[in-house]
């Protein structure tokens, strides 16, 4: 089994310039040379310098789903700026749309087949319930590559075919990730708020109560003092208080208003005042209404902001709207796809019961030819070999034998994981590869690279 | 044949001919000077026939075009790391002519920064058009950045929440319930930072800001933890 694996190994080579004449790349990232169009296209631009550009970008979308992104992500874009107070204040944002193309469909799932068997271009993985994760320095750089004029924040659609549904707001990468396949903009108008007014979630504790931990009946038994010690720690947002006496929305409560608020003592979850539960606490957290796009989960068919989040999005976005009031759509202009430079296939080896591996070396040119064989150049005395492995934990020995145990080259990994071995091969020999990894890895990705005289050759 | 005859069939004959020899265009851009991400306009004379058939180029790349009109085409300046951008204007196949546009420099330079333990690596330095990053609204730890001349001036500082530090929601499902959880990231980070624009080397000081800490206060930056010293070229 350990062989079947290895053998799906691929061997790239490193391609000669002349092969590599279709295609372009600015850094990591390529293109065909004769394509045309720009890598991104615009959904709204706005022509004031200070706007906020927003990128978007697919992960595990191959070229032919292209267009299987593009409408995600116009539908996204589409939903997400109908959403006040972005809606008022469209020109304030410019939304990029970039092509970039994955090899495989679909990021990993954590726990499913696919975990660690996918190749996307950000390398996103869904985890449990509905964190994603990625690259964010494929991100940016895929960004870069594709030369859009800005991007304060980029928002990463993933295909996730298994459907789960989950957004996430990285504030620090300024990166938001959100699945395709729900391309609902109140989750994309959700994430921004994160990312743009710092606004905290207002989940109403049902499900990710710190205090209590589950949800079942049994368990919603007040704990307030303890919740409200934590929370104090913990809440930092515009939209959010830990003092009912110290709200920043204060200004705008009813004054004949008992509070807290509650269904009980109120007449619609729109009145401003203080309701309790947010920032994944139910108990000692205040926000300003019962339903909130921040909210998430809890929200009617109606999605709005609450007045406290709309008041500190209008704030943060006001800066950046009001300068030039002007903006358009632009229409899609056959935009070029861009990928990843080809880079050595990654597999998981498991080796954590085996840290003793060994690889047979192609080509053999004394085996007996296979009966399809087309009749090759006359067989040469000597021939180059080139071998680069990555990714391998440090202290791992590979080392090139003969078949007949005769060492030909060794080399140790040093902390950066990289071996490269060159040689001089003799055809009448055989070579074999072996890795000794050091005991307590347990399991990685590896790239693999193999060029045999400057041309690829198939195990 | 009458003489007015002649000169009316050698019109007709000469029309085709001279119908071929139109105008050469001109192309008037509203601005020499542009950053990238801002619209130029370009003004046609004559007009063209089809404004949709019209294209900008820079090289190979197509510059995306934000409004046609028979006598106007206005495109988006285009990103890039030149002085200046060569831009060809095409009515289909045939060059309408070519004209240059400078390129305004950029004013910030986004960093990509890693964080793995407390080593700091900087990854990438690109120009950019976007805002410098300013202070954090958050009361959490932060990592705090002072930018410093060569003549040891701190020209520049601003701070991010801290990525390690960032929580992560953990949701799992048993039957009917639901557990949730929040956990810290591990692992290294990596995080993009804005600085103003400089043309000399500058020297990145990266520090860890405890929770509370008033950055805008000569006592709070001095409690700041230094992580990393990075030089960082123009």
């Amino acid at each position: 089994m350990m062989r079947a694996l290895f053998l799906l190994v691929s061997f790239l080579i490193l391609l000669p310039a002349a092969g590599a004449a279709d295609e372009v790349c600015v850094g990591e990232y390529c293109y065909d040379a004769d394509d045309s169009g720009s890598f991104y296209q615009s959904y709204l631009f706005s022509t004031t310098s200070n706007a906020f550009d927003i990128v978007m970008i697919g992960d595990g979308y191959t070229e032919a789903e292209m267009d299987k992104f593009i409408a995600s992500a116009t539908v996204m874009a589409d939903s997400f700026i109908t959403i006040n107070p972005y809606a008022a204040e469209s020109c304030a944002f410019r939304i990029w749309i970039v092509r970039l193309i994955s090899e495989d469909s679909g990021i990993e799932v954590e726990g499913s087949s696919t975990w660690g068997n996918q190749d996307t271009a950000l390398d996103a993985v869904f985890g449990d319930g509905m964190n994603i994760t990625v690259d964010f320095d494929k991100v940016w750089k895929a960004v870069d590559s594709s030369a859009v004029p800005g991007s304060d924040f980029v928002c990463v659609l993933v295909n996730d075919p298994s459907g789960n549904d989950g957004a996430w707001a990285y504030q620090s990468e300024r990166v938001c990730l959100v699945t395709g396949a729900w391309p609902w903009g109140v989750t994309m108008a959700h994430e921004l708020g994160h990312l743009i007014a710092n606004l905290g979630d207002e989940y109403q504790c049902v499900q990710c109560d710190q205090s209590a931990g589950f949800l079942t009946t049994a368990d919603w038994t007040r704990t307030y003092s303890e919740a409200t010690v934590a929370a104090a720690d913990q809440i930092d947002n515009p939209n959010l208080a830990t003092d009912i006496g110290v709200l920043g929305w204060q200004a705008e409560i009813n004054p004949n208003q008992i509070l807290p608020s509650h269904a009980l003592n109120v007449c619609s979850g729109t009145t401003v005042g203080a309701w309790e539960g947010g920032g994944k606490y139910r108990y000692g957290v205040w926000r300003s209404e019962e339903y909130c796009i921040m909210d998430g989960w809890q929200c009617p068919s109606e999605d709005h902001f609450c007045y406290a989040c709309s008041s500190a999005l209008a704030a943060a976005i006001l800066p950046c709207a009001t300068a030039f009031p002007d903006c358009a759509y632009i229409p899609f202009k056959a935009p070029r796809l861009l990928r990843a430079r080809s880079l050595p296939p990654e597999l998981r080896i498991p080796f954590a019961e085996d840290t003793h591996i060994e690889i047979d070396i192609p080509p053999c040119w004394t085996c007996i030819p296979d009966s399809t064989d087309v009749p090759g150049p006359p067989l040469p005395e000597t021939y180059g070999v080139g071998i680069v492995i990555q990714n391998l934990p440090e202290g791992t020995r590979v080392a090139v034998y003969t078949s007949m145990l005769d060492l030909v080259a060794e080399q140790v990994a040093s902390a950066n994981g990289s071996v490269e071995i060159t040689f001089e091969a003799d055809t009448l020999k055989r070579y074999f590869l072996t890795l000794d990894i050091p005991a307590g890895n347990e399991g990685m990705l590896v790239n693999t690279m193999l060029s045999i005289n400057g041309a690829q050759v198939d195990l | 044949m009458p003489p007015r005859t002649v000169a009316v069939l050698c019109s007709l004959l000469l029309l085709p001919a001279l119908a071929g020899c139109s105008r050469k265009t001109s192309l008037k851009p509203d601005l020499a000077l542009a950053s990238a991400g801002q619209p130029v306009t370009i003004l046609l004379d004559p007009p063209v026939k089809d404004a949709s058939a019209v294209r900008a180029r820079w090289g190979k790349q197509i510059i995306p075009i934000l409004r046609t009109d028979k006598g106007m085409i206005q495109f988006i300046m285009p990103r890039g790391d030149t002085d200046s951008v060569v831009v060809e204007m095409l009515d289909g196949s045939r060059s309408l002519g070519s004209f240059a546009i400078r390129r305004q420099p950029e004013p910030a330079q986004r960093l990509l920064l890693s964080l793995d333990g407390e080593t700091v690596t900087l990854r990438d330095r690109v120009p950019s058009n976007d805002a410098a990053s300013v202070d954090a609204r958050t009361r959490r730890t932060r990592l705090s950045f002072d930018v410093v001349n060569r003549h040891g001036t701190v020209v520049y500082s601003a701070s991010i929440p801290h990525p390690a530090f960032e929580p992560v929601e953990s949701f799992i499902v048993e039957g009917n319930d639901a557990h949730a959880r929040t956990v810290t990231r591990t692992g290294p980070v990596v995080f993009p930072v804005w600085i103003p624009a400089h043309r000399d080397t500058v020297r990145l000081y990266v520090y860890e800001a405890a929770p509370g800490l008033d950055l805008m206060d000569s006592d709070g930056r001095a409690r700041r933890r230094e992580l990393a010293v990075l030089e960082v070229l123009p």
